[in-house]
């Protein structure tokens, strides 16, 4: 009796491991997918596409890779700025600046997140244009 | 929360590396792929080193593992008889198997997180020779990690559409080697049934 019983929550674990494999698989078919159509899924393509964005960024339309979890020292290096340009352009006064990220120093203001990525954004795009 | 662990990256960098890797080595489930994917993305941009970035990872992951090993192998056995007067059967079945394929099996499970942590308790418990432990947790971090630096590196500015893909194939390689166990001991359950006559 014990061993039936084992036998039978051991077909059903394989039963729910296979079902859950299959759904894997399938997410991961689908995420392959979005690579492909992003021409990211081969390494040699990918070095291509990517050799822009290895530092330092220089176009104005390079702006659009900028995220709110980036820090301005980050934004500094990345883009070749000089260390108080973004810190004179948008008024910043914390005292950790550059090392403090755009969402912390948004959040400590009570800025709108997206609003001061957008003025982050907007800060830089005449600084590269005039760079050129 | 991946938002806040990359600003947790940039600003404090390698020690960032250490203290992330070394707590989702212990216990808590941070998204380490993602992390590690990030870091290779900043060191093709040079704000990280690649070389110093996979040591420190590495350094922190071996170190987080070693922690578990070391409160399983120390205190495991005292738990366990704490609740079970005799070791219980499926207990001595795993530290059987485990025990006559120690390296393999701590190989193996530093490909998933939540098998690394598993695994390393489970080393501890059965009493897995800490220069096997070592030498075996060595060789799979170091073929996690450094894949998935080198993706990170060339992915660059991409790296966040890898990392669902990673995540995702982690995930199949754990069903994997669960359905292997488990029907490793179907087959040879029903091999000792038709040795036995039954």
């Amino acid at each position: 009796m014990k061993r039936f019983i084992d036998n039978r929550y051991i077909k059903i674990a394989l039963a729910v491991l296979v079902f859950i494999l299959i759904i894997l698989f399938a997410m991961f078919i689908r995420d392959y997918q979005s690579l492909e159509q992003l021409r990211l899924t081969r390494p040699y393509h990918s070095w291509l596409l990517n050799a822009k964005s290895r530092r330092p960024l220089t176009t104005v339309s390079d702006v659009n890779s900028i995220e709110s979890w980036m820090t301005f020292d980050y934004l500094n290096y990345l883009f070749n700025l000089p260390p108080s340009y973004l810190k004179s352009q948008l008024s910043i006064t914390d005292t950790h600046y550059p090392r403090l990220s755009i969402s912390q120093y948004a959040r400590k203001q009570n800025f709108d997140p997206n609003a001061f990525l957008d003025s982050v954004k907007n800060a830089l795009r005449p600084y590269l244009k005039n760079r050129h | 929360m991946i938002a806040a662990l990359l600003s947790y990256l940039l600003l404090y960098k390698y020690v960032a590396i250490f203290i992330l890797v070394f707590s989702a080595a212990v216990i808590l489930p941070l998204p380490v792929n993602s992390i590690l994917l990030a870091v290779g993305a900043f060191a093709s941009q040079g704000y990280f080193s690649f070389w110093l970035s996979l040591a420190v990872a590495m350094a922190a992951n071996m170190l987080g593992d070693l922690f578990g090993y070391w409160l399983t192998r120390t205190y495991g056995e005292a738990v366990i008889k704490s609740f079970y007067a005799k070791r219980h059967e499926v207990l001595v079945r795993l530290e059987k198997y485990i025990q006559s394929r120690a390296g393999l099996t701590i190989f193996l499970t530093r490909f998933t997180g939540i098998s690394d942590i598993a695994g390393n308790f489970l080393a501890g418990i059965v009493g897995v020779p800490l220069r096997t432990f070592i030498i075996f947790d060595f060789l799979g971090n170091f073929c996690v990690f450094f894949p998935v630096l080198s993706l990170g590196y060339i992915a660059g500015n991409y790296w966040q559409d890898y990392s669902n893909v990673i995540d995702v194939a982690s995930g199949i390689f754990l069903v994997l080697i669960i359905l292997f166990m488990i029907t490793r001991t179907i087959y040879h359950r029903s091999k000792k049934r038709r040795g036995l006559g039954i």
